[in-house]
């Protein structure tokens, strides 16, 4: 090859060889230090007329890191703005309560590390989410100004994961982390030395997670619809409604072509609520929020399902139906109850009546139901339950129905005089319809909650297993007695199975993930989408329109229902045959549903008929034309669509000085090169052969 | 188009069409009279059309003059209260902010 094509290609050698000898690296990893372990990020949510919860900018917060564990750490940083500028602070979670509106409201942090360590307990001080008085805006009572409404013992009235945050939040709670962030980058770097502020470089960090909607639901929801891509395809996805189902089942069930139909007041309503949530998306695991009540409603639903044809039978004679509803949505605004009393008074609910079908159920309304009683947070260590009522129904004519079945409960009222107030529970939507339905509340708290941690990330591993376990059996054999009672005027032949609850808590509570012990491994056997279905999540979630996503604790408490209320039939032998019942339609009162025997240990499959069912949990707010969105009427929460780039890099920050240094020096190079331009245009004529055309044409090249 | 390969009468029509098309709700037209002919208009030495052509212009600057000032009252008006008008805010977009309102 000639000279020069040799000379090109040794060059091409060497660039490309020098990275791979170097062992070179991007540039970008030589700089920033990705903590990637967290997946828990705060996210936004909007209703009608807010948005709350956190946001960053596309590109990421950026600050110097700040580790808070006093009021003296957030003055420091007040003082310090003009030295730093911008902060990220690390606050260990114990503390993000007390320091959560601080947090929030000071400009100068852009960015909060929330460092959980799992070894240790959060403290008594205890975190919750939700607001002093929770769901405040939907409840019956928020006419009622002059009232004090603060059930919930939280630092921050609002609510933290209600307050508009507008900076990225970022829960970790992986150790060698922490210590990365706490030793490595804040004591060597940042930590003020007798007082001083350190000099640069300092640690910082850049946060990252951007959320598309903006302003409020209906801005969103509107722009969403409004938005015209360029072409045809793209669409403007910005938020999300909030959306899934309630698990309800009516024992025995209705049949209008028997002539089986309600009655008035014929019906009692047994009731827990299924969901919490968190700023964080996948810590929602909800303990004593909501699974205490749902493991208690379990209980009751196995003990009746044992003797299912006793006490249909008995029920049937008195007229008299129970329903089990197991409620989704309830901490964000009541969006099942909302919804399931918005179907009863559009005659929808459980189903439509169809003129197709021939043995269908009756359409339950209001004015059949004759006893409403909500299971809500049971089971804190060793406290005592009490039943709460309104105190306007108490008062009123319904009190002897009240107290006969406070009587078989044997609880006793936290407060019997006539400005008792309900606690924030799926009971006070009905009330809301129809003001003189009996019932009460049990929960384990009198005038404010036990729950430290209620609706929070940190709902977990906060109960004492012995005295909870023995305090929601004592809870379901009350609830049951006074069920069995009711319905069917007996309640001898009935026994919680104490064992069953031992179970439930162990797998719901003790256990990390939701498929760890034998009953819920056989439960999740024929669930899609095991990955998500083992997370233990209760909240409600959006939902597209695939089964395989929606939430796990619905699915899970589905196929429980089922195995304690429904009856194994025994012609059917295939999961094709068992669905294929359910696609006939012939009757609109079973649901047929393949699964094992969860208390046996064989793999035989069974196809199980049961009144259990799945009715909507989406807002009204959604359905209703031309809904007002700041009226607060029912729940409008919809959840922000995220960018996918999320991201935690730390990095060292030079002095601001060196900013200049490299600008003059940038200056310097311009202006030497532009001299150099200058001189090689003007001496060129020496340099270049003033003879062109004289290698063109040169033989020997 | 060279101005210096145009007849004078040539170039007085130009600037009057251009006049004329920009009452059109047209201010670039305007824009365009302004520019291209001031040189004619007011630079060059005197010549049988330039007095019709600097009345053009002038016109013309005058009418720019306007639409710039109701374009920079608008847009200042719009941008300092669209999250506040709400819906006709929206209404009156093409596009959206994504993260904020």
């Amino acid at each position: 090859m000639t000279h020069s094509n040799f000379r090109i290609y040794l060059i091409a050698i060497c660039v490309v060889l020098v990275p791979v000898l170097t062992n070179g690296q991007r540039v970008a990893d030589q700089i920033y230090m990705k903590l990637d372990s967290s997946t828990s990020q705060c996210f936004r949510l909007l209703n009608g007329t807010h948005q709350v919860g956190c946001q960053s900018k596309e590109n990421g917060n950026t600050g110097i890191i700040y580790l808070v564990e006093s009021s003296a750490e957030l003055d420091a940083i007040n003082q310090d703005s003009g030295n730093y500028g911008e902060y990220i602070v690390a606050i260990d979670a114990r503390h993000f309560d007390e320091f959560a509106s601080a947090l929030q409201r000071m400009p100068s942090i852009v960015g909060v590390l929330l460092m959980q360590r799992n070894s240790e307990p959060l403290g008594s001080s205890g975190i919750s989410e939700d607001a002093a008085c929770p769901n405040e805006r939907t409840s019956m009572y928020s006419e009622d100004a002059a009232h004090k409404c603060d059930w919930n013992p939280t630092q921050t009235a609002a609510g933290v994961r209600f307050l508009d945050w507008t900076k990225p939040i970022f829960l970790i709670d992986n150790a060698t982390e922490i210590d990365i962030i706490v030793k490595s980058c804040w004591e060597t770097f940042n930590k003020p030395v007798d007082g001083m502020a350190r000099e640069f470089p300092v640690c910082a960090a850049t946060l990252t997670q951007f959320m598309t909607a903006a302003k409020d639901a209906p801005t969103c929801l509107r722009r969403q619809e409004m938005f015209a891509g360029l072409s045809g395809d793209t669409t403007l996805h910005l938020c999300d409604p909030l959306i899934d189902e309630n698990i309800i089942a009516f024992l025995p069930p209705t049949n209008k072509t028997a002539k089986q139909m309600f009655e008035h007041e014929s019906v009692f309503v047994l009731t827990a609520r299924m969901d919490s949530f968190s700023m964080f998306s996948d810590r929602t695991p909800g303990e004593e929020s909501a699974i205490s009540g749902v493991i208690t409603l379990l209980a009751v639903a196995n003990a009746i399902g044992q003797k299912r044809e006793q006490f249909s039978s008995a029920a049937r004679q008195r007229k008299h139906y129970l329903l089990f509803a197991l409620l989704h949505g309830e901490s964000l605004d009541y969006i099942g109850s909302s919804r399931m009393l918005y179907d009863m008074n559009q005659t929808k609910f459980p189903v439509e009546a169809s003129s197709s079908v021939k043995d269908q159920v009756d359409q339950l309304t209001i004015d059949h139901i004759g006893f409403v009683l909500e299971l809500n947070q049971i089971g804190s260590s060793g406290g005592e339950h009490f039943a709460h009522v309104d105190g306007t129904v108490y008062s009123g004519i319904k009190r002897e129905k009240i107290d006969t079945v406070l009587k078989d409960t044997g609880f006793s009222l936290a407060d019997d005089s006539n400005t008792s107030r309900l606690p924030p529970a799926s009971y006070q939507q009905f009330l809301k319809h129809s003001h003189s339905i009996p019932g009460f509340v049990i929960g384990d708290y009198k005038t404010k909650f036990n729950n430290k941690y209620y609706n929070s990330f940190a709902d977990s591993d906060n109960l004492d297993a012995a005295k909870a376990i023995d305090a929601i059996t004592k809870v379901a054999e009350s609830s049951l007695k006074a069920v069995t009672n009711w319905v069917a005027n007996e309640s001898t032949g009935y026994t919680i199975d104490r064992d069953y609850i031992k179970d439930l808590y162990d797998c719901f509570i003790t256990k990390k993930f939701w498929d760890e012990c034998e009953i819920l491994k056989r439960a999740t056997t024929y669930l899609e989408n095991k990955a998500i279905v083992r997370q233990k999540t209760t909240y409600i979630g959006t939902q597209g329109s695939m089964e395989a996503r929606s939430s796990p604790i619905k699915r899970i408490a589905n196929v429980l229902m089922v195995g304690s209320l429904g009856e194994k039939l025994p012609n059917v032998d295939t999961k094709e045959q068992c669905g294929h019942l359910s696609g006939l339609k012939k009757n609109n009162m079973y649901s047929y549903f393949w699964q094992l025997d969860l208390l046996q240990s064989d793999n035989a499959s069974y196809c199980y008929q049961s009144t259990v069912m799945q009715t909507p949990a989406q807002s009204p707010a959604f359905l209703i034309e031309d809904y007002d969105m700041t009226s607060g009427k029912y729940s409008t929460w919809v959840e922000s669509v995220w960018a996918p780039s999320v991201s935690l890099k730390l990095f060292l920050r030079p002095p601001p000085r060196y900013s200049l240094w490299i600008f003059l020096t940038a200056m310097v190079v311009l202006l030497v090169s532009m001299a150099i331009c200058l001189l090689l245009h003007r001496i060129s004529p020496l340099l270049i052969d003033a003879h062109p055309g004289a290698d063109i044409g040169d033989p020997s090249l | 188009m060279d101005l210096k390969k145009v007849s004078d009468d040539e170039k007085l029509f130009l600037c009057k069409r251009y006049f004329y098309w920009g009452l059109a709700l047209l201010p670039f037209l305007w824009l365009v009279n302004v520019v291209w002919f001031f040189k004619q208009a007011f630079i060059r030495p005197p010549f049988p059309q330039q007095n019709l052509i600097k009345n053009y212009v002038i016109y013309s600057g005058i009418g720019l003059g306007l639409w710039t000032v109701l374009f920079v009252t608008w847009q200042v008006v719009f941008q300092t209260n669209r999250v506040a008008w709400g819906a006709s805010g929206d209404y009156l977009s093409f596009v959206f902010p994504k993260g904020y309102a």
